[in-house]
C-alpha cells in the first residue's frame, strides 16, 4: 500500500495516485495562498475597472513574444552557422556576439540600445526596437543551442553523407537539421518560455506590455496584489502550456531513433 | 580496373599515415585489402573514394586522376558505391528511404522512380518487409545490407567496403558476406578492406597486404595465403590464424 505514491519505470503508480497527488498539493498550495494574501486582497472593483488595460498589455506581450521567436530563430541560426564557419573573421565575430550578449544583463542591453544606440539612429519606434532588442537577446541563446544540436550529429554520419554524393546544403537539409532538430527542441521550448518573461523588461523603455499595464493598474489603484497576481496569472498561461508541449516532446523523441 | 598512386603522402596533422607510396595495383573484378588494424587500409579506401585527398602526390584510376576540387570529388563519390563499417545509415529515415535519398537528392530521379527502384533493391536483399523500419529497428546484419542496398542503388562502377563485417557477430557476418559474394558474382566490381581472410580468399583476384601505410605485397590469393608471401604477411596471418 506504501508504494502507490512512487512511480517507478517497472511499477508505475496508479492513475487515481498521480490526480491523487496533484489535486492535494493544488489545494494545499491554493490555501497558503489565500491565507498569505487574504489580508492584502481587497480592492478587486478598482482593479476590474482597467480589465481592458491588462488585457491589451498581454495581448501586445503575445505579439512581441510572437515576432520575437521568428526573428530571434532566424538570427540564432544565422549565428549558429556563422559559429561554425571556417571563414575567421566570421566566425569571431559570432562569438564576440554571443559572448556579449550572454554576459550583460537583458536590462543594461535594453537602456542601452534604446536611449544609446536607437537615439543615435533616429529609431523611435518602441515597439520595433523592442522586438529587436528581444530577438537579439534570445538569439544568442539559441544560436548555441543550434550549434550543439548541429554538433552532436557524429563525425560518420557526416562521411556517410559525403560518401553518397550529397553538397554540403544537402547535408544540412537532409542529414544534419533533421537530427539535429530532436536534440534543439525542448531547450528551444525552454527558450520560447523565458522569451514571453524576458519581455516584461522591456517596460522600461515604456513599451506598454503586460507588465507595464500592471504597474499602471497599480499606480493608478494603489492595489499593489490585485494588480501584480492577474500579472503572474497571464505569464503563466502563457509558459504552462509550452512546458507541457516542450514535456511531450521529449517523450515524443525519446522512444524515436 | 588499374589504380594508380604516384609518390602520395597523407599526413593528419604531423602524424604521417601514408608516406610517399608508389605503386600499381591491377585487378579485374575484386580486389581484397588485408593486413592489420591501423595500417592504413581504411585511408587508402577513402583516398580511392575521394573522401580524403592526399597530402601529395596523384592517384589514377584507368589512367584518369582523381580531381583536385571539392564539387568534381563529389562527383567523383557519386559514381562510387561506399560502405562503411558501421553507422552507415541514417537514423532519422527508414530503410526506404536511406536508399532512396541519394537516387533524389544526387541522381536526380523522381520521387516514383527512386521509390520503385529503392523497393526492387530491397527486394531483391530480401529485405522488403523492412522497408519501412528505421534503423533502430534493424538487426545489425540487416541494416549494413540496407547500407550496401543504398550503395548498390545508383548503379555505381565499383563498390568500395570498408571492413562491412567488423561490427558484426559471426551470423550476421554471414549474411552479409553471402550478400557480397552474390554482388560478386553478378560481375559487379568491389574493393573490399577485410578482417574475413577465408572470404577475401575465395572472392579476390588480386590481394594486397598493407601495414604501416605501406602496401607490403600484392598479388593473386594464390600467392599472398601462400608459403611464398613475405615474412609480415606469414606473421600476420599465424597471428590472426592461431585461434
Amino acid at each position: 500500500m506504501s508504494s502507490i505514491f512512487f512511480d517507478r519505470p517497472n511499477a508505475p503508480a496508479p492513475l487515481w495516485a498521480r490526480i491523487a497527488v496533484l489535486l492535494t498539493i493544488l489545494a494545499g498550495f491554493a490555501a497558503i495562498c489565500c491565507w498569505l494574501l487574504a489580508g492584502s486582497l481587497s480592492n478587486w472593483e478598482s482593479v476590474w475597472r482597467y480589465r481592458q488595460v491588462f488585457l491589451s498589455g498581454w495581448l501586445l506581450t503575445i505579439l512581441i513574444a510572437a515576432v520575437s521567436l521568428v526573428v530571434s530563430l532566424v538570427l540564432g541560426l544565422a549565428v549558429a552557422l556563422a559559429r561554425r564557419s571556417t571563414f575567421l573573421p566570421l566566425r569571431s565575430l559570432a562569438v564576440l556576439y554571443v559572448e556579449l550578449i550572454r554576459g550583460s544583463p537583458l536590462l543594461v542591453q535594453i537602456l542601452f540600445f534604446w536611449y544609446v544606440v536607437a537615439a543615435q539612429l533616429g529609431l523611435t519606434n518602441r515597439l520595433f526596437v523592442g522586438i529587436l532588442i528581444l530577438s537579439a537577446f534570445s538569439a544568442a541563446y539559441l544560436a548555441e543551442m543550434i550549434r550543439a544540436g548541429i554538433e552532436s550529429v557524429s563525425e560518420s554520419q557526416l562521411e556517410s553523407a559525403r560518401a553518397i554524393g550529397l553538397h554540403p546544403t544537402q547535408i544540412y537539409r537532409y542529414v544534419i537539421f533533421p537530427q539535429a532538430i530532436r536534440q534543439i527542441l525542448p531547450p528551444l521550448a525552454g527558450q520560447l518560455a523565458s522569451l514571453i518573461k524576458d519581455s516584461s523588461l522591456l517596460s522600461v523603455i515604456g513599451l506598454s506590455e503586460f507588465t507595464l499595464s500592471a504597474q499602471q493598474v497599480n499606480s493608478a489603484t494603489f492595489s499593489t496584489f490585485e494588480s501584480f497576481l492577474p500579472l503572474a496569472l497571464g505569464y503563466l498561461i502563457l509558459t504552462l502550456p509550452i512546458s507541457m508541449f516542450s514535456r511531450f516532446l521529449e517523450h515524443r523523441f525519446r522512444y524515436e531513433t | 580496373m588499374k589504380l594508380e598512386f604516384q609518390n602520395v603522402s597523407v599526413a593528419f596533422g604531423s602524424h604521417m599515415v601514408i608516406d610517399r607510396l608508389s605503386l600499381t595495383l591491377e585487378f579485374s573484378r575484386t580486389l581484397a585489402l588485408i593486413g592489420p588494424s591501423g595500417g592504413g587500409k581504411s585511408t587508402l579506401l577513402r583516398l580511392i573514394a575521394g573522401l580524403i585527398t592526399p597530402t601529395a602526390g596523384k592517384i589514377l584510376i584507368d589512367g584518369s586522376p582523381l580531381p583536385d576540387s571539392e564539387s568534381d570529388l563529389r562527383t567523383h563519390r557519386s559514381a562510387l558505391g561506399i560502405v562503411f563499417q558501421a553507422y552507415n545509415l541514417f537514423p532519422h529515415l527508414s530503410a526506404l528511404e536511406n536508399v532512396r535519398l541519394p537516387l533524389t537528392a544526387v541522381h536526380r530521379l523522381s520521387l516514383a522512380e527512386a521509390s520503385s527502384r529503392a523497393m526492387e533493391i530491397l527486394d531483391r536483399f530480401r529485405l522488403g518487409s523492412h522497408a519501412h523500419k528505421k534503423p533502430a529497428a534493424l538487426s545489425g546484419g540487416q541494416r549494413q545490407r540496407v547500407a550496401i542496398a543504398r550503395a548498390v542503388a545508383p548503379d555505381p562502377g565499383l563498390l568500395l567496403l570498408d571492413e562491412p563485417t567488423s561490427a558484426l557477430d559471426p551470423e550476421m557476418t554471414a549474411e552479409v558476406l553471402d550478400l557480397l559474394a552474390e554482388l560478386h558474382t553478378t560481375g559487379r566490381r568491389l574493393i573490399l578492406a577485410t578482417h574475413e581472410m577465408g572470404f577475401g580468399r575465395t572472392i579476390a583476384d588480386q590481394v594486397a597486404f598493407v601495414a604501416n601505410g605501406r602496401v607490403i605485397q600484392w598479388g593473386p590469393p594464390e600467392e599472398i595465403f601462400s608459403e611464398r608471401s613475405s615474412p609480415e604477411i606469414q606473421g600476420f596471418l599465424s597471428r590472426i590464424l592461431r585461434y
